[in-house]
C-alpha cells in the first residue's frame, strides 16, 4: 500500500543499525544534490514502483527502462519538489507520467510488432502480494493478465494499475492522475469490464 | 433520472464497495440497496467473481535480483547525472562576467599543463604505452601509461573561496584515455585490469575484464580482485562470471571462503549454484554447516537436492566409521 507515516525505518544492514530519518530531512537533503539522499528515498518505495512501470510496461525490460528514466526524471525535478504532497505520490505521478511518454513513443513500433511479440516476448510474473505468503499466481493466468492489460487505453489502464495492483484509494489515485475521484471510477469500472471480457475463462 | 445514470451511479458505487471508498452510512445503505436491488447485486457477485480470480493488489513481481540490477543501474545514472557538464560557451560568457575567474582558471590550466608534464615524466619509455606492446617495470603505476596530450579536467569544484584574498581551495579529477596494447600474460597489464575491475568501470567492460583475465587467475592480484567482484559487486552477471572463474581456484581455502559467501548470501541462483558445485567437491565442516542450511532453505531445488544428497552421505560415512 502506498502508505507513509513520514518517518523511515531502514532497519539493519550487516548489524550496522541505520539512522531514522524523516521524509523531509531527506527530501531536503537530495534537492541540494545528494546521490545518497535520494536513494534512501527511493530505496523505500523501489518495488512498488517498479511494480507500477511493469504495469504499464510490454516487457520486463521496458519497465526497468521506465523505472529508471522515471527515476533520473525525479532527480532532476527534485528541485522543484514542494513538499506539500508526499513524495510516495509525487514520484508515482513521475513513474505514471514517465510510462505514458515511453508508451506514446513506443506506440507504433509496438504496434507493428504485437503479432510477433504477443507470441515470443518475456512478460511479467504476477503475485498477490496481499495474501500472507505473496503466492506467484498461476503462470498462465499471469499471461492472461499481461496480455487483457495491454487491451486497456492508457488511463483505463493507469485507474487499474494504481486501484486495483498498487491498492490507491479512488481519492489518492486522482491525485496522481490529475483528475477528478468520478473519472477514476468510471476508468476502473471501463477496465474491469474489459479485462473480465478477456479473462472470462478464469472467474 | 434516466437508466444509463442509474446504472453509472450503481458502478460507482459498486467501485467504491469494492475499493473500500464507502463511508459507514453509505455502506449501510449500500447493503440496504443490494437487498432490495436484484440489478445491483448481479452487479456486484460478477465484479466479485472477478476479484476472486484477479484479487486486489495482484501486481507483476519483482524479485530481489532485479531490484539490486535496478538500484546498481541507477547509482550509474545518478553519478552520471551529478557530474558537472562542461560547456565551452557556458565557461567564456562566465569567464567574460567574472575576471578573477579568468585569472584563477588559467592558474588551473597552468597547473594541469605542469601536472601532465610530471606525470609524463614518469615513463621509462615515452609513447610506449600507446601503440607498442609495453612491457611495464615492477611497481610502475596506471599513471605512467598516460601521455602528455589529450588531459581533460573533469569534476572540477570550488571548495573554498575567500573574496577578499582571493585564496582558493579547488579539487578536480584528471582524465585521459589511453590505449595500451598486450598480452594479458604481462603481469603488469593483468595487474591494471585486476586494479582496475575495482574501481568505476562499466558492467560490460568488468565482463570482458573478468573473461580476459581467466587464463591468467591465478596471480595474486588477480585473483584477490575476483574475489572482491564475487562479494561486492551489484551486478549478478558481472558475479557470475567471477564464480565461474574462481572455480578452477577452489582448492585454496581463500577462494573457498568467497564461495561459501556466495553461497550463503548471494541472491542470484546461477552464482549460487556455480559456487555449490565447486564446494561440493571440499566437504569440511563449514562447508556442510552450509548445506545442512540449504537443504530447506534455499530458494533453488537443485541446491536444496543436492545439499540433502551429500549430507545423507556424509552422515552415512560417518555412521559406517562407527560401525567399523
Amino acid at each position: 500500500m502506498p502508505r507513509n507515516s513520514g518517518h523511515w525505518s531502514f532497519g539493519d544492514i550487516r548489524g550496522i543499525p541505520l539512522l531514522r530519518e524523516t521524509e523531509a530531512e531527506l527530501v531536503k537533503s537530495a534537492q541540494t544534490g545528494n546521490i545518497a539522499a535520494f536513494e534512501r528515498l527511493v530505496r523505500a518505495l523501489e518495488r512498488q514502483m517498479l511494480a507500477v512501470a511493469a504495469g504499464f510496461a510490454h516487457t520486463p525490460q521496458d519497465a526497468n527502462d521506465i523505472y529508471q528514466d522515471a527515476m533520473l526524471a525525479a532527480y532532476r525535478a527534485l528541485p522543484n519538489f514542494k513538499l506539500e504532497s508526499k513524495f510516495s505520490t509525487w514520484l508515482h505521478k513521475i513513474v505514471v507520467n514517465t510510462a505514458l511518454s515511453n508508451r506514446r513513443k513506443l506506440k507504433r513500433t509496438w504496434q507493428k510488432m504485437n503479432a510477433l511479440q504477443d507470441e515470443y516476448e518475456q512478460q511479467e510474473k504476477y503475485v498477490e502480494s496481499y495474501s500472507p505468503e505473496s503466492a506467484t499466481l498461476d503462470e498462465e493466468m499471469g499471461q492472461e493478465i499481461s496480455k487483457a492489460m495491454k487491451r486497456l487505453t492508457d488511463k483505463e489502464r493507469m485507474a487499474f494499475v494504481l486501484c486495483h495492483q498498487q491498492g490507491f484509494k479512488l481519492r489518492e489515485a486522482a491525485e496522481v492522475m490529475a483528475c477528478s475521484e468520478s473519472s477514476i471510477k468510471v476508468m476502473l469500472f471501463r477496465a474491469r469490464k474489459k479485462l473480465q471480457q478477456q479473462l472470462a475463462d478464469y472467474h | 433520472m434516466t437508466t444509463t445514470d442509474t446504472n453509472e451511479q450503481m458502478e460507482h458505487r459498486v467501485i467504491q464497495y469494492l475499493y473500500g471508498d464507502l463511508s459507514g452510512s453509505e455502506l449501510q445503505r449500500f447493503e440496504q440497496e443490494l437487498a432490495d436491488n436484484p440489478q445491483l447485486a448481479q452487479m456486484l457477485e460478477r465484479e466479485q467473481r472477478f476479484n476472486s480470480a484477479v484479487p486486489v493488489g495482484v501486481q507483476p513481481a519483482i524479485d530481489e535480483e532485479r531490484l539490486q540490477g535496478n538500484r546498481w543501474l541507477l547509482r550509474q545514472n545518478l553519478q552520471r547525472e551529478a557530474a558537472p557538464r562542461f560547456s565551452v560557451a557556458q565557461a567564456l560568457r562566465n569567464l567574460t562576467q567574472r575576471p578573477l575567474m579568468v585569472a584563477l582558471q588559467g592558474a588551473a590550466m597552468a597547473m594541469t599543463f605542469v601536472l601532465g608534464l610530471f606525470v609524463a615524466g614518469f615513463s621509462t619509455q615515452p609513447g610506449s604505452a600507446i601503440d607498442s606492446a609495453p612491457t611495464l617495470a615492477q611497481g610502475m603505476t596506471p599513471l605512467s601509461l598516460l601521455s602528455e596530450d589529450d588531459y581533460e579536467i573533469y569534476q572540477l569544484q570550488v571548495n573554498s573561496y575567500d573574496a577578499m584574498t582571493g585564496d582558493i581551495d579547488l579539487s578536480f579529477s584528471l582524465a585521459s584515455e589511453t590505449r595500451l596494447r598486450g598480452n594479458v600474460a604481462d603481469q603488469n597489464v593483468s595487474q591494471l585490469m585486476a586494479v582496475a575491475l575495482q574501481d568505476d568501470i562499466d558492467s560490460a567492460s568488468r565482463l570482458d575484464t573478468i573473461n580476459a583475465l581467466q587464463p591468467v587467475i591465478s596471480g595474486d592480484q588477480v585473483y584477490e580482485a575476483l574475489i572482491y567482484v564475487l562479494t561486492n559487486d551489484q551486478n549478478p552477471g558481472v558475479r557470475y562470471q567471477a564464480v565461474q572463474s574462481l572455480v578452477a581456484l577452489s582448492d585454496q581455502e581463500r577462494v573457498r571462503d568467497a564461495l561459501r559467501y556466495a553461497l550463503r548470501e548471494d541472491v542470484n541462483e546461477g552464482v549460487r549454484v556455480e559456487a555449490f558445485n565447486a564446494l561440493s567437491q571440499y566437504r569440511d565442516e563449514e562447508t556442510l554447516a552450509i548445506f545442512r542450511q540449504k537443504v530447506d532453505a534455499d530458494s533453488n531445488e537443485y541446491i536444496r537436492t543436492q545439499s540433502r544428497v551429500i549430507i545423507e552421505e556424509e552422515e552415512g560415512s560417518s555412521t559406517d566409521d562407527l560401525i567399523f
